[in-house]
């Protein structure tokens, strides 16, 4: 009987180490995997902020620029497929799109100065802007957290616990490398 | 012994490698933001302004923290150093921490005076907690009504100070505190700028609004050591208490009596602004 004891206390001990080594790795895991779902809230906070902007400019513009038809279609598709993507990979393609798109508008824009002078057009296309931004630095902070994130899940002995308790790698939100400025209104003439 | 000091040299180009290569992958630097400055809240690096509009606005700004705990910056710059003007805004208002840590509301005015025109950058970024008060479409329009025409004239003293004091009165109305200033006078449409009657009339009320406020602050001279960090209640009539300092964060920072920086505040990327 003696003789078993010592091993089962060893054993016991090697448990309760091996415990004591993974609560806290886990505890962390789950407060970095809650904040970042909270930085990626704000990257589709941003994201709806945009799709609501949508409808407004495109109504605007119709009113000046009734000829151009596709770049409106155009705006509205991609309105529609960021609204509808869940991935962080689609969202970011369709917000490129997007992007592309409103920048192309505002080249259409040159031809129309009416366009251009309209007090609603001009905040439409600063909260645009604006929403460019935001969306920017709530990418890079999200991807911050990520990274942070994914090194913990895959570090030991962070791993063993992720294993474990089924914490997934995270999707980093990539934009093309063409999108990463955002785009710049300039409306020039008045200021010469 | 040989093999240490392979050891080390290696160790050493690790070093300047890994050193080398962050530098030159950053995109540039942000400026540092000047302590020691008399006007802490007015970063005139370029000498774009007047003293006298320095001291005004510095005075205004340190005011506004007091009944409300937001900070207005205003940065005068040669170049963004290769940053879009939002993100370089953005970045300059973490880094510096303008705005209480709480509630994030900084504002930060900014311009960039190195490129020729119509390639320079003016622009207001915000941070979070103001972004109600200040919506990126309110801040364009602001910037096209008071700022662009002053600085197409070349008139930098006017063109913040306009800017400045329509921002003021938004905070101040945002946080229901009745400090709100009259609102600066537009600037004519023209191409000929301003009158001369309305330039007397903006000097002498600028004048007037200005020895209201530096009444009692000595002029505000370069203090001694542990000058800027606290001041005197009784430039303010009225008084607003005792001061509380600049929110929660870094407080008392220098020893020798630089300004005890800004509250910690942080900014979500909001602004606008375009090229002038």
């Amino acid at each position: 009987m003696k003789k078993l004891l010592a091993p089962i206390i060893i054993i016991i001990a090697v448990i309760a180490l091996i415990a004591a080594m993974l609560v806290p790795r886990y505890n962390k895991l789950v407060s970095m995997d809650e904040q970042v779902d909270s930085k990626y809230a704000q990257v589709e906070n941003q994201l709806q902020r945009r799709v609501d902007l949508i409808p407004n400019l495109v109504n605007t513009v119709k009113g000046y620029a009734k000829h151009e038809e596709s770049i409106m279609k155009s705006i509205a598709d991609s309105r529609a497929r960021l609204a509808s993507a869940k991935t962080p990979q689609d969202q970011a393609n369709a917000n490129d799109e997007l992007t592309g798109n409103l920048n192309r508008l505002l080249v259409i824009s040159e031809k129309y100065p009416d366009l251009k002078a309209d007090k609603n057009y001009r905040q439409l296309m600063d909260e645009l802007a604006g929403t460019e931004n935001r969306l920017a630095v709530a990418r890079e902070d999200y991807n911050e957290g990520v990274k942070e994130y994914n090194g913990l899940v895959r570090k030991f002995p962070g791993s063993l616990v992720a294993g474990m308790f089924n914490f997934d790698k995270r999707e980093y939100f990539k934009a093309s490398a063409n999108a990463q400025n955002a785009p710049t209104v300039d409306f020039g003439d008045d200021n010469q | 012994m040989k093999k240490r000091r392979f050891l080390l040299g290696a160790v050493c180009a690790l070093i300047a490698l890994l050193s080398f290569s962050a530098t030159s992958q950053a995109k540039g630097q942000l400026p540092e933001m000047d302590y020691y400055d008399d006007t802490p809240y007015v970063q005139d690096f370029e000498h774009k302004l007047s003293d006298d509009t320095q001291q005004e606005l510095n005075t205004l700004a340190e005011k506004l923290n007091k009944a409300t705990g937001a900070s207005i910056v205003i940065l005068t710059t040669d170049t963004l150093n290769g940053y879009e003007a939002p993100e370089y805004g953005t970045k300059v208002i973490r880094k510096w921490g303008i705005g209480s840590k709480q509630k994030n509301n900084g504002v930060l005015i900014f311009a960039s005076f190195a490129q020729k025109k119509g390639e320079r950058d003016a622009y207001i970024s915000v941070g979070q907690g103001l972004e109600g008060a200040l919506p990126d479409g309110k801040i364009g329009r602001i910037l096209d009504d008071y700022m662009y025409p002053y600085l197409a004239q070349d008139n930098y003293d006017e063109a913040f100070r306009s800017v400045f004091i329509k921002v003021y009165n938004e905070i101040a109305k945002e946080y229901d505190w009745n400090g709100q200033l009259d609102n600066p006078q537009k600037p004519e449409e023209e191409e000929g700028g301003l009158s001369t009657t309305t330039i007397i009339i903006l000097v002498i009320v600028g004048l007037i609004i200005f020895s209201f406020f530096s009444k009692g602050n000595g002029g505000g001279g370069p203090g001694g050591p542990g000058g800027r960090g606290r001041f005197d209640d009784s430039s303010f009539p009225g008084g607003f208490g005792n001061f509380g300092g600049f929110g929660n964060g870094s407080s008392g920072g220098g020893s020798s009596g630089g300004f005890g920086g800004f509250g910690g505040g942080s900014s979500a990327g909001g602004g606008a602004g375009r090229k002038w």
